[in-house]
């Protein structure tokens, strides 16, 4: 009896590690073995500079990281900077899903609109901000002086804030459209009956968000913190594009400064370990993300 | 004519109505504005588009800056003129890479999906983490010893590189996207398609795959937006017009010497147009599409 | 468990099936790193002008019938893209590099010297000093020179006239009170730009102003002096921040221009001076393309006391890398972009002049009449051959903490910029940066 009762789900594995396999054979050719080489590598001493220099040194690269100046500045800036992008895609991505959830003329337009940052390459948007925010001829300068805002032309980027907060904008801009249409997504599915229940208990539209569509959002808000979370962790091209990590170090982000230690500096033993730092703290994030789940007991795999 | 006597008793100022209206004004210039700078200046030439002040609507519309594509003028030629060169041929690289992605990515996609929404088996909770671990791995970490690896099995400077790149990159995301979607898709209907002896494949094919076309139409989105953006893994992959995309020529744009800003900005509006349709086409499965997979694990 | 013995065969097939596709996969590859037996020769530069080296190589083929086979690579990201080939075997025959990245190069055995080669000698006599010192790398010579270019003051003549200026500063303390009577003439709010937004090439302008005043940041064994004997530097970042900040004379804005629109702003005449190389005056006096043409001069670096004057230069070469199996076809394609030709000229590097006005590092040439006639276009030659003479290259370019250095510096230059950082505390600074490092590459 015990063996037949256990014939049935061991089928349905069997079957279900045949359906993954081609994704992960895919997965594990193409990404397992960089990603266990990059870990080993953070092991070492390893600047493709100095060949002849490289060694096994077990943790000596996490090790510094304690008193590397360049990454915990980078750390603290990569902190704010996801701290602010994130708080200002969540908050605008909510209010836009809002708005796209009633019903209203133009909506279909905005809808559209709302995509269209999403079909930007990172390093066109940058770009295209770089031209925005030109000191000389951009059009911040142009639209701000002609509304009487300000006298005259400023170099935005200039000043440690300044370029902290307007590349964080442009970063924004150029994510918003996926928190948005996941966000509506979930919107659309809630039942109106909800509403209607709410509003006949006199729920006035504050108690009725907080009440109904706050606890049904709850998911793909999550969603949406996790994705983004990684994604302004990782975040490359848009501000090495904007300020290069300047001025000063006002904008040097952790990604970008691995990128400049693996790419410019060539040091791709503690290239990878920032890799690590960083790959462990989303983790950290995302566990938190999936307890929190747990613990509302709407996971379910 | 009784709604004229009903209106001053029932009026009340529409507030909900006018935020709404105002909101949505408000988002729609924040949104097209800084694209509509870009479009405008690709009309634009040289001097009118580094005026002060700005001329918002192109004073002296021209074509010029995109015709230059095909056609680069004498003085282009002259000063960097390989970024203006090599566009047209990125914009094909890029529409090639990522509609295979997208296809690639829905073929692996759904099979992984399909075993998670379906069946249940020991394992599936670690093996979907581990799916979304791999993405959390910056992609410099990963970059020099995949160039390796690409360079091993020749394929460097080719499409099949940055097709099987992307597609590990999409791979996690698509895969989630995918099970929420396929969870909400009713068992009766295989299974009704099962008592008419279609077999496994045909009931996919022709039952269950329609019926979950907007699940696919967002990941396929997705996919495809993903490969259309990277930047980097094809700037280290690719290095000649053979497969070079577009992101990786509009960063010649940012350094080559001598570049004009509005062939810069006419060469960024090209590059965005292709996704744009794609997202534009399928806006409402996409939000559909979504819907499934935010709201339930 | 869950592997049952057919899984575990199903897996094991995979794994045979692997290593028997891969070379079908590299079927379809267009990488033409594999040799192609018949001698050609892989050549890499970065993308300058890839239209016209292309012409120059047809021309090298025609005559030597030796095959090139030639990729431009972007140039911002030509150091990593041939790190990364060298890296994974089967780099260039041949290639540019940057005098920056020849030490490690070197160090990386990625290049081979060219000593006892036919003609290297007869090279390294015929150009100035400070070229064959960036070529030679602990003293061995790794390359023929591709061009070498030094910093100049360039202003523009016209806005000086206008403020009633007949003569280019000497001194820092003139350029400053030259910018002040510009901007209070009210022809330009900021009348001197250079580029200072963080970026991954060095910052020429800073190197030429401390040269320039006669100072250094190192001594000859690459210990940091900034600090402590060399005054210069300091009293250089004190005059800096001073035209920025006390009389605002250095455009704020600067922090973030990279070099192109600051060659924009010269050519629209919206600076009246800038600090930078020789060529780009060709470019702002080009008047197809700039409405300063005709206006733009070109002077000495000027200096802390207007006495001493000496400038940075920087050298582009061509290589040999260490690996080529066809190392005689790849040396003449070296002798013939870098070398002399059979009549004992540098044939490449005047095409190049003469083309597009790149310096040379070939003492002969500053006399040669038809280089002179096409220089007199654009500069006058007395001052652009005195420059080439006492320009030198960094003494740091051999360290292999150069890279880490130069950002490091770029970001404090920002804060002396914006007064975020005082004079004396930028040079402690960036020796304690250098002190850092060190124990880095240790």
């Amino acid at each position: 009896m015990a063996v037949l009762a256990e014939r049935r789900p061991l089928g349905d594995t069997a079957k279900a590690w045949a359906l993954n396999a081609p994704a992960m054979i895919v997965i594990a050719l193409l990404v397992a073995y960089p990603i266990a080489y990059s870990f080993w590598v953070s092991l070492q001493r390893n600047n493709l500079k100095r060949p002849r220099a490289n060694k096994f040194i077990g943790f000596d690269n996490y090790q510094a990281l304690l008193s590397d100046q360049a990454f915990l500045s980078a750390l603290k800036v990569s902190a704010l900077f996801v701290l602010v992008v994130l708080g200002l895609t969540v908050v605008l991505a909510l209010i836009l899903a809002l708005v796209l959830n009633e019903q209203f003329r133009g909506r279909g337009l905005l809808l559209s609109l709302a995509l269209l940052p999403w079909a930007m390459p990172g390093v066109v948007n940058g770009l295209m901000w770089r031209t925005i925010f030109d000191a000389k001829t951009g059009a911040l300068n142009g639209l701000l002086t002609q509304l009487g805002l300000i006298d005259g032309y400023h170099a935005w980027l200039t000043s440690g804030t300044g370029a902290f907060l307007f590349t964080a904008l442009a970063q924004v801009w150029n994510t918003l459209p996926f928190s948005v249409i996941i966000l509506l997504a979930g919107l659309s599915t809630i039942p109106s009956e909800l509403y209607d229940a709410a509003t006949v208990d006199r729920a006035g539209a504050v108690q009725r968000f907080v009440q109904v569509t706050v606890p049904w959002l709850l998911h793909p808000l999550l969603i949406v913190l996790i994705l983004e979370t990684m994604n302004a962790f990782r975040a490359f091209d848009t501000i090495y594009v904007l300020t290069g990590g300047g001025p000063g170090d006002a904008t040097t982000t952790i990604a970008l400064l691995d990128v400049q230690t693996v790419l410019t500096f060539t040091d791709f033993g503690l290239g990878s370990a920032y890799a690590w730092v960083i790959t462990a703290i989303t983790l950290l994030i995302s566990v938190g993300y999936i307890g929190l789940l747990y613990r509302k007991g709407n996971f379910e795999v | 004519m009784s709604t004229v006597v009903k209106v001053p008793l029932r009026y009340r100022i529409p507030w909900k109505k006018i935020v709404l209206y105002v909101l949505a004004v408000a988002f729609a210039l924040y949104l097209v504005l800084p694209f509509y700078w870009i479009v405008a200046m690709s009309f634009m030439r040289e001097v009118d588009a580094i005026a002060v002040p700005p001329h918002w609507i192109p004073s002296h519309p021209t074509l010029e800056n995109y015709l230059g594509f095909i056609h680069p003028s004498e003085a282009q030629q002259l000063v960097g003129g390989r970024a203006i060169d090599e566009t047209p041929y990125s914009l094909r690289n890029s529409l090639i890479v990522a509609t295979s992605t997208a296809v690639l990515n829905l073929v692996l996609a759904t099979f992984a999906a399909y075993s998670f929404s379906r069946l249940k088996f020991r394992g599936s909770q670690v093996l979907l983490v581990l799916y979304l671990l791999t993405r959390m791995v910056p992609g410099i970490a990963i970059i020099i010893p995949f160039y390796l690896l690409m360079r091993t099995l020749g394929l460097l400077d080719t499409y099949l590189a940055l097709i099987l790149s992307y597609t590990t990159f999409a791979l996690p995301i698509t895969i989630w996207i995918l099970k929420d979607f396929f969870r909400s898709v009713p068992r009766e209907l295989e299974e009704a398609a099962r008592v008419d002896r279609c077999g496994w494949f045909r009931t996919m094919w022709s039952v269950f795959l329609p019926v979950a076309a907007p699940g696919l139409v967002a990941a396929a989105v997705f996919a495809f937006m993903t490969a259309w953006n990277e930047f980097m893994f094809a700037l280290f992959l690719t290095s000649t017009k053979a497969a070079k995309t577009i992101p990786v020529v509009a960063a010649n744009f940012a350094t080559d010497f001598n570049t004009q800003f509005t062939v810069m900005a006419a060469a960024g509006v090209l590059a965005v147009v292709p996704p744009l349709v794609l997202a534009l086409l399928f806006q409402r499965k996409l939000v559909q599409g979504m819907a499934a997979g935010s709201v339930k694990g | 468990m869950e592997l049952n013995r057919r899984q575990i065969l199903k897996y094991a097939g995979l794994g045979l099936a692997l290593p028997a596709a891969s070379p079908l996969l590299s079927a379809c590859s267009n990488d033409k790193s594999a040799g192609a037996g018949d001698g050609s020769v892989k050549f890499e530069g970065w993308d300058y002008e890839a239209a016209l080296v292309q012409q120059n190589l047809d021309n090298f083929t025609k005559t030597s019938n030796i095959k090139v086979n030639y990729t431009p690579i972007t140039s911002a990201q030509y150091v990593q893209k041939v790190v990364a080939e060298f890296t994974g075997g089967g780099g260039p025959d041949a290639l540019y590099v940057y005098d920056d990245s020849l030490a490690g190069w070197v160090e990386g055995d990625y290049l081979q010297p060219l000593d006892g080669m036919p003609g290297v000698d007869e090279v390294y006599g015929a150009i100035y000093p400070g070229n064959a010192a960036a070529m030679t790398y602990q003293g061995k010579r790794y390359g023929l020179p591709y061009y070498t270019d030094s910093n100049c003051l360039t202003y523009n003549a016209d806005i000086l006239a206008k403020a009633g200026i007949t003569k280019p500063p000497a001194s820092l303390e003139e350029l400053e009170a030259q910018a002040v009577k510009i901007k209070s003439a009210g022809l330009l709010e900021y009348p001197i730009g250079v580029p200072a937004q963080l970026s991954d090439t060095w910052w020429s302008w800073v190197w030429a102003l401390v040269f320039g005043s006669g100072g250094n940041m190192f001594d000859d064994q690459q210990t940091p002096i900034m600090n402590t004997t060399d005054s210069v530097v300091k009293d250089v970042f004190a005059w800096l921040q001073q035209a920025a900040t006390k009389s605002k004379v250095i455009d704020p804005a600067c922090l973030q221009l990279l070099a192109v629109p600051i060659d924009n702003a010269m050519k629209a005449n919206r600076y009246a001076y800038t600090i930078g190389a020789r060529y780009a005056s060709r470019d702002y006096n080009d008047a197809t393309k700039s409405k300063a043409a005709g206006k733009i001069r070109m002077a000495l670096v000027p200096s802390l006391d207007g006495q001493v004057h000496g400038t940075v230069s920087n050298t582009r070469l061509y290589a040999l890398a260490k690996d080529t199996e066809v190392k005689d076809n790849a040396f003449k394609l070296l002798t013939y972009l870098g070398g002399l030709d059979a009549n004992k000229k540098p044939y490449t590097a005047k095409f190049w002049f003469l083309q597009r006005g790149l310096g040379f590092a070939y003492k002969s040439m500053a006399t040669d009449p038809e280089i002179v006639a096409s220089l007199k276009k654009f500069a006058d030659p007395a001052i652009y051959a005195h420059l080439g003479e006492i320009a030198k290259p960094r003494n740091v370019l051999g360290v292999p903490w150069y890279t880490e250095f130069e950002i490091e510096m770029h970001k404090v230059v920002q804060g002396v910029l914006s007064n975020q950082t005082q004079p004396s505390a930028a040079v402690a600074s960036l020796a304690q940066s250098v002190d850092t490092l060190k124990k880095k590459y240790s």
